[in-house]
């Protein structure tokens, strides 16, 4: 495995029956975890990843080497980015060979209809010359679990989107069956999707409809009722871009954590980590995107060549 | 990054910076009353000055911004029926207790047009004239941008390309908003484009074309309008084509599958 781990480094390439067996060792681990882990502090948490993995290198020398620093990531590590495959197997690596110093939860984006069009599938297509490699990460996803508490009780409930109506404990989500692919609806689809809002007079409403017909948005009562129910203290999440990297919302019940600077190469944004200590202090470590990245950049800075466009 | 290209009767001004912070965000979001999409290029604008009349044409995000429908859209996430079912049946199976925070599954606090479909034509105090509808359809219709003429690859003196939003619809498809323009010597040609994608709903592209002829003084724009469903645009994706995403997020390939729904030209003398 370390092996592995050091090629990744090098931007080598990995054979299929490598990614086969780094999938099948990943999923004798995940099957085993509880849809909430229990991660001890201190501990970094980490917001999405999409497939920029040379920023992942640059999180890793902001938060502290792996295994020396514990991680949790909050989902999203594909699509998007142009090294999808690359940071999966990493990450997925990391995880296989320190088990208790790093650990992975589902979002969004680890989903077969999700990753099929977002990036990963047209990615794993052009590298491998096949679906299978697409096929066999899909199958992890499946076992990723859904959520984590962070130090126990007055803890920090970490998940990818956010809260759900049809949860109001974590017990409840403990017994979601999540061995399959993110359903369209019920509350493991909340988790995975929902999104906090306190701006555009989003006054006075517990939870409101989204304007795209399907999902929840979630205001500030339901963040203070599932603190007092669970005992918990903030809610870590990530989904959503946020410019500086970070963003507190509702008096500091909830953070959105974002770690793909300059995403999509285009959005010139920080990126940040969340790294909470054995006293549930906050420390956010902030960093910029790699040369490595900006190299991808496009449009920003420089005159575009000239198009005969009609 | 700021450009600008000066030669000729009108003044050309480009500028390009990063995506707005979150305090500008949440500025914009309370004077507009809707979320922003996930990046506004707030500083980012593209704008044409006539030089002798100062009369001027600009694209800006704040303004195109601006002009987002409030109330109920008119499209909606294709598993939305689904989704209400299930949150309905769970209600009732498990009613919310006194005290506990209440949910609706039928009312949207402050609806908007989630996909950003905006009909933005620019800011401008050009005094336009509309010609009929019925006549702007018309091939015959003598006032329309010379389409002929911008075949030709005449030299092209200045070109830029800026974006002014783009929001991915939360991971449920993409909506831009870019401006691109060209100077020739003797004329400019620019397009404003609006390109959405629903997934598994719909697309939309929303064109604004301006030609400027620089020796008769006439501003002409040209807005179109062109619409149709996801299965109808992913059926014409060619067989051996393998980049299916590329595909479905290229504005310059869908433009050509989508039929045109509507056409408004006006025009402007100085």
């Amino acid at each position: 495995m370390d092996s592995v781990i050091e090629r990744l480094h090098q931007g080598e390439h990995i054979p299929e029956r490598v990614v086969a067996q780094i999938c099948s060792l990943a999923e004798e681990l995940l099957v085993e975890e509880s849809n909430i882990q229990l991660i001890p502090t201190p501990v970094t948490v980490c917001g999405d990843i999409h497939g920029q993995l040379h920023d992942l290198f640059t999180l890793f020398e902001t938060g502290g080497a792996c295994p020396d620093e514990r991680y949790l990531f909050l989902g999203d590590f594909v699509d998007r980015g142009f090294f999808s495959v690359e940071t999966f197997l990493l990450l997925l690596s990391l995880k296989v060979r320190y088990p208790d110093r790093v650990y992975l939860i589902r979002g969004n984006h680890e989903s077969r209809q999700i990753s099929a069009s977002y990036g990963f599938y047209d990615e794993c297509l052009r590298k491998y010359g096949n679906a299978s490699v697409w096929r066999m990460c899909c199958e992890v996803f499946d076992h990723l679990s859904l959520g984590a508490l962070i130090g126990g009780p007055g803890g920090v409930f970490c998940v990818h989107g956010g809260l759900s109506p049809e949860i109001r404990t974590m017990d409840e989500i403990r017994k979601i069956d999540r061995k399959q692919e993110v359903p369209h609806e019920g509350p493991m689809c909340d988790l995975l999707w929902s999104d906090p809002e306190d701006g555009y007079a989003f006054d006075s409403v517990d939870w409101s409809l989204s304007s795209r017909g399907a999902g929840f948005i979630f205001g500030e009562a339901p963040v203070k009722e599932f603190h007092q129910r669970n005992n918990t203290t903030l809610i870590a999440r990530a989904h959503q871009l946020v410019v500086q990297g970070y963003h507190e919302m509702f008096d500091g019940q909830l953070v959105t954590v974002w770690s793909a600077p300059n995403y999509c190469y285009r959005c010139g944004n920080d990126a940040a980590v969340l790294t909470i200590d054995d006293d549930m202090n906050r420390e956010y470590k902030v960093f910029e995107a790699s040369d490595h990245t900006k190299m991808h950049a496009t449009g920003q800075g420089r005159a575009p060549l000239p198009q005969y466009f009609l | 990054m700021q450009r600008s290209f000066r030669e000729g009767p009108w003044n050309i001004e480009t500028e390009k910076g990063p995506i707005l912070g979150n305090e500008d965000v949440g500025k914009y979001e309370d004077k507009l009353g809707i979320p922003m999409p996930e990046m506004v290029f707030g500083s980012n604008f593209l704008r044409l000055t006539h030089k002798d009349s100062g009369k001027f044409i600009c694209f800006n995000a704040f303004d195109a911004l601006s002009t987002v429908k409030l109330g109920e859209p008119d499209l909606k996430l294709a598993h939305t029926d689904v989704w209400k079912a299930s949150k309905k049946k769970f209600k009732s199976e498990v009613p919310v207790e006194p005290g506990q925070t209440d949910y609706d599954v039928d009312h949207v606090h402050n609806p908007y047009d989630w996909t950003y479909s905006i009909e933005y034509q620019g800011t401008t105090d050009l005094n336009f004239n509309k010609i009929p509808e019925s006549e702007a359809m018309k091939d015959s219709n003598e006032i329309q941008i010379p389409y002929t003429k911008l075949q030709r690859k005449e030299p092209i003196m200045f070109f830029d390309d800026v974006m002014l939003y783009e929001d991915e619809l939360g991971d449920f498809g993409i909506c831009t908003y870019s401006v691109k323009i060209r100077v020739m010597q003797d004329s400019l040609f620019l397009l404003a484009r609006m390109f959405m994608r629903a997934d598994n709903v719909a697309f939309r592209i929303r064109d604004t074309r301006v030609f400027v002829d620089f020796k008769l003084g006439r501003v002409i724009r040209e807005y179109t309008e062109k619409q149709g469903s996801y299965a109808f645009v992913k059926d014409k994706i060619p067989l051996w084509e393998h980049d299916f995403s590329k595909m479905m997020r290229d504005p310059q390939w869908v433009d050509t599958i989508l039929p045109l729904e509507k056409i408004e030209i006006d025009y402007a003398d100085i």
